[in-house]
C-alpha cells in the first residue's frame, strides 16, 4: 500500500520553461540582445527551483501541488513585469525570494501552533493598530489611503492585517465562548472595515467583509445569521453609496465607464480595450500596447495578461485559481482541527476573493476596487502577504500529511 | 522593432498557451488522481488492524508490509485475500482475524503448517504485536497496531 506523490515536479519544469522562453524572447526586443532580460529570466527560474525543491526536502509533506499553482501564477507576473518595467521586475523577484522565506518560516509557526490563545487578542491589537496606523499616516495613492513610508520603505499595513485577522478569525470562531467574546470579535471585524472604507480602500475592506462573512458562515454554520450579516454589509454598501461620493463615483463608472472614458472611467476603459486588442489569442508578447493601461504593474495586470497572452491565457490563469481554491478546501477539510480547518478555509477564502474583486473589477463584472491580483501583481507587501497566507494553508498541510503517513505507516504502507 | 521577434513573438503565444494549459490540466489531473488515491489509501489505513511483513519466503514479496484487515485469509490461491505464493502455501492456508473480544486469532484451514513464535497454532491461536508467524515456509512477523494489541 503505498500512496505516491508525483507530477509536481515536471509541472514546475513546464513553469521554468515558461520564464525562460519569455524572458528570452524579451530580450531580444530592443533588436539586440539584452543580457539583463535574460539573467532576470535566468534568475527567477532558479529562484522558483531552489524555492520548491527546499520546501519539499524541509517540509516532506507540503503541498507541492498548491506551491506549483503559486510559482506559476508568480511566473507570469514576473515576465509581464519584466516586459513593462525591468526596475519593478527586479524588486518582484527580490520579494518573491524574501516572501518564499517567510512562508517556510510561516509554515514552522503553523505546524508547532495549537491556536495562539492569548497571543490573538495581541494579534487582534495589532491589526487594528495597522489599520489606524494607515489611516492616520498613510498618504494616497491610487485613491486610497493605504500607503505608509518608513525612510525609504513604502508599505501597506493592510496586507499585513489580513493574516492577523485571519487568525484571530480562525481563533475565534473556533473557541467561541460567551457573548462577550462573540460582541468583541464582531466588533473587531467591523471596526477594520468601517476603518478601511474610511481610508477609501474600498477593496480591502470589501475583502475582510467577505472573509468575515464567509468565515462566521463556515465557523458558526448560522444561515439566518449569515444572510442578517449579508444583509447589514448590503445596507452598508448602500449607506456608504449616499455617505461617500468616492464610493458613488466608483458605482457610477461601473454602470457606464464610456461616459466618463477621459475622466475617472479611463482606467476601466483602458483595461477593456486592451483586453479586447489582445483577441483570444494575444497580440503576443512584447507587441501590444500596455503603456496605455494606467497602473498596469499592479491592479490593471490582468487586462495587460490578457492582451499580450490572450483572453484564453487570461482564463486559464483564473481557472489556475479556482484550482488552488480546491486544494485549500481540501487541506481544510482534512484539517485535524477546527482551528486548523478554519485557518486554511479564510486563507483560501482570503486569497481567491482577493482574485475574484480584482479581476471582477478589470472585466467591468463588479465595481472596481483597487487591490492587487494575488501573486502576479507587482507590490512587496501583497507577495509577502500572499506568500504569508500560503504558508498558513501549507503549515497545515504539512500536519495533515504527518498525520497521515503515521495512520498509513501503522497499516504497512508507505507515503512516498 | 524586427520583423523576425513578431514572428516570433506571435509564434511563441502558442507555445505560452500551450505550456500554461498543460500546467493547468497536470495540476488538475494530480490532484484528482491524489484525491482518489489518499481516499482508498487512507480507507485502507484506517480500516488495518496493523500489518505483517515477510521475513521469508517467496523473493517478490521479501521485506514487504501487508495490511491486515478485520479477516483475512492467506494461501496460495488468487481467491484468498493475502496471497503467497509459495509450493508450501495451502490454496486457502490460514485465517488472520479479530474475534468479537477485541483479540486478533491465526488459524489453521488447510493442512498445512501454522506456527507462532515456534509453536504449532490450532484454531485459535492468539496473536500480538511482534509475534512470527510461519506459514509453511513463509515466514512473518506480525505488527498490530496500539488498539489492537492487547
Amino acid at each position: 500500500m503505498v500512496l505516491e506523490r508525483r507530477g509536481a515536479g515536471a509541472m514546475l519544469v513546464l513553469t521554468i520553461l515558461f520564464i525562460l522562453s519569455a524572458c528570452a524572447l524579451l530580450s531580444f526586443r530592443e533588436g539586440s540582445f539584452d543580457f539583463g532580460t535574460a539573467a532576470f529570466g535566468i534568475g527567477a527560474a532558479l529562484l522558483m527551483l531552489l524555492g520548491y525543491n527546499l520546501a519539499a526536502i524541509i517540509f516532506r509533506h507540503i503541498d507541492r501541488i498548491t506551491l506549483v499553482i503559486c510559482f506559476f501564477l508568480a511566473s507570469v507576473g514576473l515576465v509581464m513585469l519584466s516586459r513593462l518595467d525591468m526596475d519593478t521586475a527586479v524588486r518582484q523577484l527580490i520579494w518573491l525570494a524574501v516572501s518564499i522565506i517567510l512562508m517556510y518560516i510561516v509554515v514552522v509557526i503553523i505546524k508547532r501552533a495549537h491556536d495562539f490563545g492569548r497571543l490573538n487578542y495581541l494579534m487582534m491589537a495589532g491589526a487594528l493598530g495597522l489599520l489606524a496606523f494607515a489611516y492616520l499616516f498613510a498618504h494616497t495613492k491610487g485613491g486610497a489611503r493605504n500607503w505608509v513610508s518608513l525612510g525609504p520603505i513604502s508599505f501597506q499595513p493592510s496586507e499585513f492585517a489580513k493574516v492577523l485577522f485571519i487568525i484571530v478569525s480562525a481563533y475565534f470562531f473556533s473557541v467561541f465562548r460567551g457573548k462577550w467574546m462573540t460582541i468583541g470579535y464582531v466588533a473587531f471585524a467591523g471596526l477594520s472595515v468601517i476603518i478601511l472604507v474610511m481610508s477609501n480602500d474600498l477593496g480591502a475592506a470589501l475583502l475582510f467583509a467577505g472573509t468575515f462573512l464567509i468565515m462566521f458562515f463556515a465557523g458558526t454554520g448560522r444561515k439566518l445569521l449569515t444572510l442578517a450579516g449579508l444583509g447589514v454589509a448590503g445596507a452598508g454598501a448602500v449607506a456608504s453609496y449616499y455617505m461617500f461620493p468616492h464610493v458613488r463615483t466608483r458605482v457610477e463608472i461601473w454602470q457606464n465607464p464610456w461616459m466618463y472614458h477621459r475622466t475617472q472611467g479611463y482606467q476601466i476603459v483602458q483595461g477593456l480595450m486592451a483586453i479586447a486588442a489582445g483577441g483570444m489569442f494575444g497580440a503576443g508578447l512584447g507587441l501590444g500596447y500596455p503603456e496605455s493601461v494606467p497602473v498596469n504593474t499592479s491592479d490593471f495586470i490582468f487586462a495587460v495578461i490578457c492582451e499580450e497572452f490572450g483572453i484564453v491565457f487570461g482564463i486559464i490563469t483564473i481557472l489556475m485559481y479556482l484550482v488552488f481554491i480546491i486544494r485549500g478546501m481540501i487541506i481544510a477539510m482534512n484539517a485535524g482541527t477546527r482551528f486548523d480547518a478554519l485557518l486554511v478555509f479564510g486563507a483560501t477564502c482570503m486569497l481567491s476573493l482577493q482574485s475574484f474583486i480584482i479581476i471582477g473589477g478589470v472585466i467591468k463584472m463588479i465595481p472596481l476596487t483597487g487591490i492587487t491580483l494575488p501573486f502576479i501583481s507587482a507590490g512587496g507587501s501583497s507577495m509577502v502577504a500572499c506568500m504569508a497566507l500560503v504558508g498558513i494553508i501549507e503549515g497545515v498541510a504539512v500536519k495533515n500529511g504527518e498525520r497521515d503517513e503515521n495512520e498509513i505507516r501503522k497499516a504497512g504502507g508507505e507515503v512516498l | 522593432m524586427s520583423s523576425v521577434y513578431e514572428a516570433a513573438a506571435l509564434t511563441l503565444r502558442f507555445w505560452f498557451l500551450i505550456a500554461a494549459g498543460i500546467v493547468l490540466l497536470g495540476v488538475t489531473s494530480i490532484s484528482i488522481k491524489e484525491y482518489r488515491d489518499k481516499r482508498y489509501v487512507l480507507g485502507v489505513a484506517h480500516s488495518s488492524i496493523g500489518y505483517m511483513t515477510i521475513l521469508s519466503g517467496p523473493e517478490d514479496i521479501m521485506g514487504s508490509n501487508i495490511s491486515l484487515m478485520n479477516r483475512n485469509t492467506i494461501g496460495r490461491s488468487r481467491r484468498v485475500d493475502i496471497v503467497l505464493n509459495d509450493r508450501s502455501v495451502d490454496k486457502a492456508h490460514s485465517q488472520i482475524y479479530k474475534a468479537e473480544d477485541g483479540n486478533v486469532y491465526v488459524n489453521c484451514l488447510g493442512r498445512g503448517d501454522v506456527t507462532v513464535n515456534g509453536h504449532p497454532a490450532n484454531d485459535t491461536s492468539p496473536i500480538g504485536d511482534d509475534d512470527v508467524v510461519c506459514f509453511g515456509n513463509v515466514v512473518a512477523r506480525i505488527h498490530l497496531k496500539e488498539s489492537e494489541n492487547n
